[in-house]
């Protein structure tokens, strides 16, 4: 929810080029979809291509998590200008804030009517306008109760190395399998329609076609959905594990070769997982354990961590389970 | 109104501080007239920058009037829009700016811990905009002085060259506007200064190679109204050639021919050309069609002769005009 989470149209899928104006009547589509957010940019669009997003909301819901669209002016500019940390701030208060982004084409049309036929991506991409990232929001909330309950585990000077490694790994699971379901709930159609909705619903989006291959055929088709979403979920924890390589080492290319016969599979969901933002992984992560109180050399204590045993260990099994029954079971067929 | 705590992380700002620091820095009080309420470090970077307490003082004079943005939609509208808010603002003469000074505090209110960290790590994973009203300031004042009370615009029925003339003055405005930018945010070499030009700029100089470049070899060596001239001429030139990543040789050359240092020609026009070629080649055509220009800016840009542009009297008249204003008696050694 951030200005650096600008919706991005440049993996538009194309077909033929499209105008603004085309764009707007995309988005001022009717879906019949139950729990659509008002406001957010092509919500029902997203809920209606996608089964995983549709049931994440469900799940959300029923948890009893609430939804709010950002109107106070003070509130506005925390969430604008407060970057990764309005996580824990929503989470405290169990509900994701989002900001009404669903006309800010349309408002600027109505200050500058000439761009109705200027081209589309050249008008969007100099705009700013965020996208809601509700499924990956939502997807924290949901693990977060599940496996961390109501409020989120500070660091405590008095943990030993053992509970800090498992105080950090509880959060890393969490976030491989945020990326996960939501990599693969970006499996949409490749329609105009659905690579608008899930560009502007997703942090990470799966690009296609070659992404979509390599989850659709050379995955769920050859080896099963549950192998599928488990190398990838193993994958993104294994490239959080090792924050500064940008391709997958080759050790860790052996442990996963040994677990998956599959070897093209291998190499292609590591080779997807490792693209995982260095930035993020180096900067961004660290960060967020300050905010929950840690101070120490966050690297360091990655390092001193046993990569292969953690990957195998039943605290990571569990958040891939759960999220496997919960969302990916039913809907991650070919 | 880009993020602009990220240029933290540029070179020349390796601006070491903690968190905690740099609230001090920006609780200080500064004595200066017509600062911005809720706009961060906007009275440290009047204090320090003569030319922006300059371009304030003449924005306010000529009816111009600054509103901290409180309206939600409002709100959403400059969030969201990129490069378009510019004629927005000037058709209800008014610079719209966001609340920004509080933005690390209360962040710090949730999360005391941050206090101690370095403002480089912190700083660059939240997005503060910079508020550049020094930027928008001058686009104000130089389209109410060229333009009148309202912008020109584009119809179909226009010829090629009237079409031309309409955008070769919009370029040489945003040139002199980004000249007299950068300019201004030359302030001492103290982080508190430099923090708040980077804050109040779109485009703020790089310490320490832009400085010596525009102080010691320009101002210093030829005096402030040549430096003056030759960073406006880089910036025509890059708004000129907006496809070209490296100065042209032959604007080097010229320019050369005219100034006789070429080693300071060729550093302005290095400062100058790092304006984004993706800006120069798209928000500009853009901006030029959101005001009804419904043809290909590249055929009509090249009609946009570099000697008919840099010798035309507007381009004089807009010159005089800038320099007379805010840089004859604040730009010097």
């Amino acid at each position: 929810m951030s200005k650096k989470n600008a919706v991005n149209y440049s993996n538009v899928t194309s077909e033929t080029p499209m105008t603004v104006g085309d764009y707007t009547e995309i988005v001022q589509m009717k879906f019949n979809v139950p729990n659509v957010l008002e406001g957010n940019l092509m919500d029902a669009h997203f809920l209606h291509y996608s089964p995983m997003a549709r049931k994440v909301r469900e799940v959300f819901l029923q948890e009893g998590f609430r939804f709010e669209i950002l109107s106070d002016p003070a509130q506005m500019n925390y969430f604008w200008m407060g970057g990764l940390f309005t996580l824990v701030y929503m989470y405290d208060r169990q509900t994701v804030y989002y900001h009404r982004n669903s006309d800010a084409v349309e408002k600027l049309l109505q200050e500058f009517p000439h761009l109705r036929s200027s081209p589309l991506e050249l008008v969007v991409n100099n705009m700013e306008t965020p996208g809601n990232k509700i499924l990956h929001e939502s997807l924290h909330f949901i693990n977060f109760k599940e496996f961390l309950g109501a409020r989120l585990a500070r660091y405590r000077a008095d943990m030993t190395a053992s509970e800090l490694q498992s105080w950090i790994l509880d959060y890393l699971a969490i976030e491989s399998v945020v990326l996960t379901v939501e990599f693969l709930a970006s499996i949409v159609p490749p329609s105009q329609i659905g690579t608008f909705a899930r560009i502007s619903s997703c942090n990470f989006v799966a690009h296609y076609p070659e992404d979509y291959e390599t989850v659709l055929a050379f995955g769920v088709k050859k080896n099963g959905a549950r192998m599928t979403a488990e190398l990838m979920y193993l994958g993104y924890l294994a490239a959080n594990l090792h924050p500064t390589a940008k391709e997958c080492p080759p050790d860790v290319l052996e442990f996963f070769l040994d677990r998956c016969a599959d070897a093209e599979l291998v190499r292609r969901i590591t080779t997807r997982t490792f693209q995982l933002n260095v930035n993020f992984r180096t900067v961004a992560n660290p960060v967020h354990f300050l905010s929950l109180g840690f101070e120490g050399d966050y690297l360091k204590v990655l390092a001193e961590m046993d990569w292969k045993t953690v990957l195998m260990s039943p605290q990571v099994y569990r958040v891939f389970e759960f999220n496997f029954d919960l969302f990916l079971k039913e809907t991650l067929v070919v | 109104m880009k993020p602009a705590v990220s240029k933290f992380m540029q070179p020349g700002h390796d601006l070491a501080m903690t968190v905690g620091e740099y609230l001090d820095m920006v609780q200080m009080q500064m004595n200066v007239s017509n600062t911005l309420p809720g706009n961060l470090l906007d009275a440290h970077f009047l204090y320090y920058s003569p030319i922006a307490k300059k371009i304030r003082e003449t924005v306010l004079k000529e009816g111009f009037q600054f509103k901290q943005l409180r309206d939600p939609d409002e709100m959403n509208f400059f969030w969201m829009s990129g490069v378009f808010v510019l004629n927005y603002m000037y058709e209800r003469r008014t610079i719209f700016y966001h609340k920004n000074d509080e933005a690390m505090a209360n962040l710090v209110r949730l999360y005391p811990q941050f206090r101690n960290s370095p403002m480089q790590t912190v700083g660059v994973v939240m997005d503060i905009p910079g508020n550049k009203t020094v930027h928008e300031g001058l686009h104000m004042l130089n389209f109410k002085k060229f333009f009148g009370e309202k912008l020109p615009g584009f119809t179909s029925d226009q010829t090629l060259q009237q079409q031309g003339e309409t955008m070769m003055k919009y370029l040489v405005i945003e040139s002199v506007v980004l000249t007299v930018e950068f300019l201004s945010s030359l302030v001492p070499n103290i982080p508190v200064s430099r923090i708040a030009a980077m804050m109040g700029c779109n485009h703020a100089a790089h310490y320490p190679e832009d400085f010596s470049t525009l102080l010691g070899l320009g101002a210093k060596s030829h005096g402030a109204h040549v430096t003056f001239e030759i960073l406006f001429y880089s910036y025509l030139g890059a708004n000129l050639y907006p496809n070209e990543e490296r100065p042209p040789q032959a604007l080097f050359e010229k320019l050369v021919a005219q100034y006789r240092d070429a080693e300071l020609v060729r550093k302005v026009l290095e400062i100058a050309f790092r304006l984004s070629v993706r800006f120069r080649a798209t928000s500009n055509p853009l901006y030029f069609a959101s005001m009804g220009f419904e043809g290909d800016y590249n055929s009509v840009a090249s009609t946009l002769d570099w000697d008919w542009v840099a010798g035309h009297e507007l381009t004089r008249e807009v010159m005089r005009y800038n320099y007379d204003e805010f840089l004859k008696d604040t730009f010097f050694v």
